[in-house]
């Protein structure tokens, strides 16, 4: 039996935002990047529009530092996956296609 | 209204904490000292549409709370509360996005207004902390409110030795009765005496299946933790239906099973 671990991602052209993320069915986020959202640790830094999220025992997911492996940019949502794919060991065997701008939201 | 002059209103306004800037596509996006509840900082976003000047969040605080979990999805009592959240400030949830029109030039009060629903719509998220706050039982109360399946929870049923046992969902749909006892516990030490607890209300309460033959008893295995062994499955699984709580599809298929 293994953990149920399952990897999301949000892409918001109007925010200006594009986020992936490994989701721990029981636990919540436990690893995460964020871009185009600036970021406020519980230490009282400000780590900026480009940060990653790793859990620590202390912190839970709330720390945040700035990566030195992810140099594309929040628009280009392919190029981030693969930098996050490769840091964070995770194999993607299909292709990620340009996604569409979801205009509609639902609850 | 050009993004600068948005700002000068903002900045004249004496709101010194909004940090302004040109947002990607249109208008400007206001750098709030709101924070979501993993310290992201709340942006929200003033643009012109049709003349008049509104502010909306462009659906980041609903993006934001649907990706903290594996699902994606709010459950009924969590949209009741985002309505509850626009309702008390005024604020519309419209495909997605928290959006307020700005009255009477006062562009400071709906930024305020669309950053604190963003904040409180954010804030749900500790009604989903599935370990911190809410437990797996309550999920799975949830869960099936959600899926409009109609349940008793913590019903009582006397069993042949004459004991009470409590059954932690009584579903009934058209098509089946179901008894659905939950085994969750976060102690590899405590799982087998669960399962053995689960076996012998599952033998007591045996007879029931003889007078209603559409009744079910169902096995639901709380296996997010991972602590249970081939034997605990084995135990129960002759006289019930195994259910896993990582895979809430085949749960609803075995309920809703004719």
């Amino acid at each position: 039996m293994g953990w149920p671990l399952v990897v999301v991602g949000r892409w918001n052209p109007f925010a200006g935002t594009l986020s992936y993320a490994l989701v721990h069915r029981g636990a919540g986020r436990i690893y995460g990047l964020d871009l185009g959202a600036d970021h406020h640790n519980p230490t009282w830094e400000r780590i900026g529009e480009k940060h990653k999220h790793a859990w620590t025992e202390e912190f839970r997911d709330k720390k945040a530092y700035r990566p030195d492996d992810i140099t594309a940019r929040w628009d280009q949502i392919v190029e981030v996956w693969q930098q996050f794919c490769r840091q964070a060991n995770l194999v993607h065997t299909g292709k990620m296609q340009l996604p569409s701008v979801q205009e509609n939201l639902l609850l | 209204m050009t993004p600068e002059e948005l700002c000068g209103k903002l900045h004249k306004a004496g709101h010194r904490l909004f940090e302004c800037s040109s947002a990607p596509r249109q208008g400007i996006r206001v750098r709030t000292s709101f924070m979501y509840p993993d310290g992201g900082i709340i942006d929200v976003f003033v643009l012109e549409r049709a003349g008049s000047v509104e502010v909306t969040d462009w659906g980041e605080a609903l993006g934001w709370l649907r990706m903290q979990s594996s699902g994606g999805h709010l459950t009924a009592k969590q949209k009741r509360l985002v309505e509850d959240v626009c309702l008390t400030l005024g604020v519309e949830c419209f495909r997605g996005q928290l959006i307020c029109r700005v009255h009477n030039d006062d562009i400071a009060a709906a930024v305020l207004k669309v950053a604190q629903a963003a904040l409180r719509v954010a804030d749900l998220w500790f009604t989903m902390r599935t370990r911190a706050i809410e437990t797996v039982a309550d999920e799975v109360a949830d869960w099936l409110t959600e899926k409009a399946i109609p349940f008793e929870r913590g019903a009582t049923h006397v069993g042949r030795s004459g004991r009470i046992w409590t059954v932690d969902y009584y579903t009934r749909l058209p098509q089946r009765t179901s008894f659905v006892f939950l085994l969750a516990t976060g102690s590899r030490a405590a799982a087998r005496r669960v399962t053995e607890h689960v076996l012998a209300g599952l033998y007591d309460l045996s007879h029931l299946k003889m007078v209603q033959p559409q009744l079910s008893f169902v096995s639901l295995f709380d296996d997010t933790e991972d602590v249970w062994q081939e034997e605990d499955f084995r135990l129960v699984q002759e006289l019930s239906v195994i259910a896993r709580w990582s895979r809430p599809d085949e749960f609803e298929n075995i309920l809703r099973a004719a």
